[in-house]
């Protein structure tokens, strides 16, 4: 195969294909990454929050979705929480870290994408609120069966 | 939460296209290995955040079941709140959004020196090298004397037919009887779990009216997690149907009697739910790295979770002896920080210096209100151990209706987070 170079017939635009596909191929692998580079700093830590509010911060129901805010306003709440007389969960779980670590997950989280649901149904939640209202409906029929079952045998008397 | 038809196809869509494949699938390095043996939060959350975070490492998860019972919300099947359905938790998502290799099969033995794990697999047995094993099989029961069988006397601390089992028995229960429920000696799976399912009993016989009682079977000094809430619901709210004897552990057992001879006394029961004391899970122990002074729990870095004895061999969960509590929450806390240190060692890089895994629970006190737990524990590189910070150590001040909510959002969350 002769050098492309050599070749007077080739336009210049032909001579470029292959490399500016290399370049591309560069441009696309660099994005991807081959195993991951370093950690963001702040993921690990942010990741715990991930439990109760979603992996990457995107909460499937009832709890906020946290990812995709203001890392100062994260932060400011977080302080909040970690100084203020201890009456919710949250306000526990934030004294779990220092000031900088708090600020480390302020910071990844404010990266993450904002999540698109913040619904505020459990399905869970609702599965037993029917059930129980079944099972009071269920005792109320029963009692009910009951009265007159007795009502009916005082007639016959 | 087994995904139905219709995710499933989604997500086989999402997966055909190459939009739900994490990055670096489509590089072409030669994948680094990792084995996770166990799919419970542990397992699951480790093999998922590999995927998440890990670029192309090549992920294989070899569990025994077709789908995981969740144990987190499984009192409330065997007192008839919940379904089986509600805890089952299935690997499709792992499989297909996250690209795990999900093997249904039982490991038969690692050879540690070799990097390769065997498994029987559909009948036969295969050979799995690995550049990275992790463990999280949970506990295995220890066999108290006497005459023990477990399909007589269940534990139901391993969510699955054991669950069904002792829900059968509880509403088979008759008039003027007695619930035994033994609570095994620390560390053991869950701490609140036993006092909570106590709670939870009590609650169904007191609205049952009929006479039946429980005995509480202590094996430790005291109750060892949330005394508050459970001490107030003990002698409170269920003094009447609840009685609760702590120093009693078990020095032996007639199953099929149902009787239980403890340090405190004998006692017998018409349901007998006894939960025996606990060790690392059977693979750790034949593996030998149940290597703590205890002999019964693994040995492991708290800063990547590797065994003290192989560090290439990761143990998390349940089976480890870092002190920190044995629950699905802090499974699924303990193997991010075990993905993340395994994703820095194959980039040459050291594990973060100063993990934290926080661990949070919530426990119904009566089938209308619950409580909660929380703790963080923070690396302290004087001990080279977690130890927990005191300032987030706390339980709910009382049971409540929210906290009630509350714990079947926690539940969703943590279902989808190691699961989804």
């Amino acid at each position: 195969m002769k050098p492309l170079i050599s070749n007077p017939a080739l336009p210049l635009r032909t001579f470029l294909r292959p490399i500016r596909a290399l370049m591309l191929v560069l441009l696309a692998l660099s994005l991807i990454g081959w195993v991951s580079a370093e950690p963001p700093k702040g993921r690990l830590l942010a990741s715990q929050c991930f439990q109760c509010h979603g992996t990457n911060g995107q909460a499937v129901g009832g709890f906020e979705s946290i990812s995709g805010k203001s890392a100062r306003e994260l932060f400011e709440e977080l302080s909040e929480m970690s100084k203020r007389r201890p009456e919710g969960i949250m306000d526990l779980q934030a004294r779990g870290y220092t000031p900088d670590q708090l600020r480390q997950i302020s910071e990844y989280l404010a990266t993450l994408p904002r999540s698109g649901n913040d619904d505020n149904n459990g399905s869970l939640v609702e599965k037993v609120k029917t059930e129980r209202k079944e099972q009071q409906a269920k005792k109320r029929n029963r009692l009910k069966a009951r009265r007159e079952r007795a009502r009916s045998r005082k007639t016959r008397r | 939460m087994k995904a139905n038809r219709r995710e499933f196809l989604g997500m086989a869509g999402m997966a055909m296209a190459g939009l739900g494949l994490p990055r670096s699938v489509k590089s072409n390095t030669v994948a680094p290995r990792v084995l996770v043996v166990g799919g419970g939060f542990g397992g699951a959350t480790v093999a998922k955040y590999l995927r998440l975070w890990g670029g192309n490492i090549e992920v294989t998860l070899i569990e025994r079941d077709p789908s995981h019972f969740s144990c987190i919300l499984s009192n409330l099947v065997v007192t008839g709140n919940l379904q089986m359905d509600d805890i089952e938790l299935g690997y499709e998502a792992l499989q297909i959004r996250w690209g795990v290799n999900v093997v249904q099969g039982e490991v038969l033995q690692i050879d540690p020196a070799a990097n390769e794990l065997t498994a029987s697999v559909g009948g036969s047995s295969i050979t799995y090298p690995y550049d990275k094993l992790v463990l999280s099989p949970g506990v295995e029961f220890i066999e108290p004397n006497g005459n023990y069988d477990p399909e007589l006397t269940p534990h139901a601390w391993k969510a699955g037919p054991q669950t069904l089992l002792l829900k059968q028995m509880l509403s088979a229960m008759g008039t003027r009887q007695t619930y035994l429920l033994t609570i095994p000696k620390s560390p053991y799976r869950c701490p609140p779990g036993p006092y909570e399912r106590a709670c939870g009993i009590a609650d169904y016989l007191t609205k049952k009216r009929n006479g039946s009682r429980i005995v509480v079977l202590d094996a430790n000094p005291s109750i060892q997690a949330e005394p508050k809430n459970f001490g107030n619901a003990f002698n409170g709210l269920y003094r009447d149907v609840l009685t609760y004897v702590p120093n009693a552990g078990i020095l032996s057992v007639d199953s099929a009697a149902g009787t239980i001879e403890t340090a405190a006394g004998n006692f017998a029961g018409d349901v007998v739910n006894l939960i025996p004391n606990q060790r690392a899970g059977k693979i750790v122990t034949d593996s030998g790295l149940a290597n703590d002074p205890t002999g019964r729990w693994a040995t492991v870095d708290p800063l990547t979770y590797a065994s003290s004895a192989f560090p290439d061999i990761h143990i998390l969960g349940d089976s480890q002896a870092t002190g920190q509590p044995k629950s699905g929450h802090m499974a699924n806390a303990q193997a991010k920080v075990c993905a993340d240190a395994i994703i820095r060692a194959f980039n040459g890089e050291a594990p973060d210096p100063t993990p934290v895994t926080a661990s949070a629970c919530f426990s119904p006190i009566t089938s209308e209100k619950a409580s909660w737990l929380t703790a963080s524990y923070q690396y302290d590189p004087v001990s080279k151990s977690m130890k927990r910070v005191d300032a987030s150590f706390a339980e709910a001040d009382q049971p409540t209706s929210d906290g009630m909510q509350q714990m079947f959002q926690w539940a969703r969350n943590i279902f989808a987070d190691s699961f989804g």
